[in-house]
């Protein structure tokens, strides 16, 4: 069940991220052609990359986390085995858990104090800016229980 | 305030050291500190500070250069540009040493990523090295410390990182990383032609002028690219996200138009993949938002500039010690998050004492970059050994020839600011 929603998850995540990236290359060389071929640009271009760039960034973050990619400096789990490298792998997913949630009530506050601000050439609620970082916010701490989830379930001798 | 720096960075180096990922420990270091310093961190910044750290148009110019990277390489292009190597340096003796050297040069041109060079290079010439007598762990040392060329030659994702977090042109830092770049090409194969006289390695047979005509008119095509990329950032006609975005759609064209060894399912799969390896990068500037507004707050850069003032007014002096510095740090940590943290820091500090912004960028990626090749964490270790199916420990002895030749290489730059700083006075 665990491995499944994992795996959900992840299929879901990656093309979401992919697409971002798609949407802010084709933004971007289409300013470049048309700043370069027709002396004119869009003004909203800019804005709306960076909130692509914003959930790319977040939502990659989540599925990194539940296919443990992220860049990590792993010296100690390097020397340890078995029960000790699954006891920091649980100590670690357990604090993400907690730690992301924190975060959610963070960013609610910041977003909340963003009310009736309009961005600028956008003019639409500035709220929408803070809305990658709640969402990726809100996947870290279900990716982070997932993964306490499968690592309390497994064979505790396991690596 | 020395309190302060002991929460921070004790609690992010604790939880790097225990193995979370480095954008976590950053942002339980904010958190910890959050905690322990109640009013100086209001709840508030947190929450805007984790978008404001990527809330720049500019950050794309990273996704962009991982997109050009992953699809110049699914699209074949470091086959063609292993062959162009072998027709040129493969009948010299030690000749799969001498072109993993050359080819992780010219694949620099493409790709901004040591990790991305390694992969692509070491995926071909490690097992090709192995069946031709090189020692398992030199196959990986050479590819490992090779690798080290590709973020110094433009395109490069550390340049792009420390060129915002500094406030120095992006163009002027490409520019100054080529001579750099072509510097380490040549130490690294002094290194490796010393090795292969005294083991008395093999070489190929010279293929003629004729191969090695077809194999630069094959690979033409993508050596192209950093020409792109210089030409367009170092003439100030476009902005690092505007050339990054061009150099992705040259990749993407000729990959599938030109080549026609990428399909569009494949692109596609080209295109998560960089956008994932793009987040890796993302996640950490993201929350380093968070972490640059605790030390600008704390006035550390400031204290810093102050008592290096004190020490020394020389700036070889200076950038020497931030030299060390980083080397000792980027044993530990990974280059990126080590500019993201210490940029900040350390260059009002050189720049009071007159240390030039663009010599400091190279030196300091340079010395970064050398941090993938020493343990105890040092990441291009790790990866080549696997991919030689070698230990670790063997891998680094057969390193030490090549890490002399880079840190001779850092020294000189040290010393001579105008082997760095030659051509973007002579273009910029």
């Amino acid at each position: 069940m665990v491995a499944r929603l994992r795996h959900g998850l992840s299929r879901l995540l990656a093309p979401a991220v992919g697409l971002c990236l798609l949407l802010i290359l084709a933004l971007a060389f289409s300013q470049v052609v048309l700043r370069y071929l027709f002396a004119a640009s869009i003004l909203w271009v800019e804005e709306v990359s960076v909130m692509a760039l914003a959930w790319m960034t977040w939502l990659g973050a989540v599925h990194l986390w539940l296919n443990r990619a992220h860049l990590t400096a792993d010296i100690v789990p390097l020397a340890t085995w078995g029960r000790w490298r699954r006891r920091l792998d649980v100590a670690i997913n357990a604090l993400a858990c907690a730690g992301a949630v924190a975060l959610v009530a963070v960013t609610w506050q910041t977003l909340n104090a963003f009310a009736g601000i309009e961005l600028g050439a956008l003019e639409i609620d500035a709220r929408i800016k803070y809305y990658p970082v709640l969402a990726g916010a809100c996947g870290l701490a279900i990716a982070a229980a997932l993964e306490l989830a499968r690592l309390l379930s497994a064979d505790p001798d396991a690596a | 305030m020395l309190l302060e720096l002991a929460v921070l960075f004790g609690t992010m180096l604790a939880g790097m050291v225990l193995g979370a990922p480095i954008f976590f420990a950053m942002a339980a270091a904010v958190a910890a500190y959050g905690l322990a310093f109640q009013p100086k961190l209001p709840a508030m910044v947190v929450g805007q500070s984790f978008m404001q750290g990527i809330d720049s148009y500019n950050y794309a110019a990273i996704a962009f250069f991982f997109l050009a990277g992953e699809v110049m390489n699914a699209g074949g292009i470091s086959r063609r540009l292993l062959r162009l190597a072998s027709a040129l340096v493969g009948h010299i003796r030690g000749g799969l040493s001498h072109v993993n050297v050359l080819a992780s040069m010219v694949f620099a041109g493409v790709s901004g990523s040591a990790v991305a060079d390694a992969s692509a290079i070491g995926s071909v010439l490690v097992p090709a090295m192995k069946r031709a007598g090189y020692a398992p762990g030199y196959a990986a040392a050479v590819t490992a410390a090779s690798a080290t060329i590709g973020p110094v030659i433009p395109p490069s994702i550390p340049l792009v990182v420390y060129g915002l977090f500094a406030g120095v042109s992006i163009g002027q830092l490409f520019l100054a990383g080529v001579v750099p770049g072509v510097l380490m090409g040549l130490f690294l194969l002094a290194a490796s032609f010393v090795v292969s006289w005294r083991r008395n390695y093999p070489a190929t047979d010279w293929q003629g002028m004729g191969e090695l005509g077809r194999a630069a008119r094959d690979a033409i095509l993508a050596l192209l690219m950093p020409v792109i990329v210089v030409v367009g950032l170092a003439g100030g006609v476009a902005t690092v996200t505007e050339v990054g975005a061009v150099a992705a759609v040259y990749a993407i064209a000729i990959s599938l138009l030109v080549y026609r060894d990428l399909d569009p399912k494949g692109l596609w799969a080209t295109l998560q993949r960089a956008a994932l390896a793009a987040v890796t990068v993302l996640i950490v500037i993201s929350i380093a938002g968070a972490f640059v507004w605790i030390v600008a707050n704390m006035g550390l850069a400031r204290h810093l500039a102050a008592g290096v003032a004190g020490l020394s007014d020389d700036p070889t002096i200076i950038l020497a010690a931030i030299a060390v510095l980083l080397l000792l740090l980027g044993m530990v940590l990974e280059p990126v998050t080590l500019l993201i943290v210490v940029v900040p820091i350390l260059v009002p500090t050189a720049r009071s004492v007159g240390v030039d912004l663009v010599q400091l960028g190279v030196v300091a990626v340079l010395s970064t970059l050398i941090g993938l090749i020493t343990p105890p964490v040092g990441f291009l270790i790790y990866l080549t050994a696997a991919q030689a199916e070698a230990r670790a420990v063997a891998v680094v002895r057969e390193l030490t020839p090549f890490l002399g030749a880079l840190l001779a290489l850092l020294a000189c730059l040290i010393v001579f600011p105008s082997w760095t700083l030659w051509l973007p006075r002579l273009l910029g």
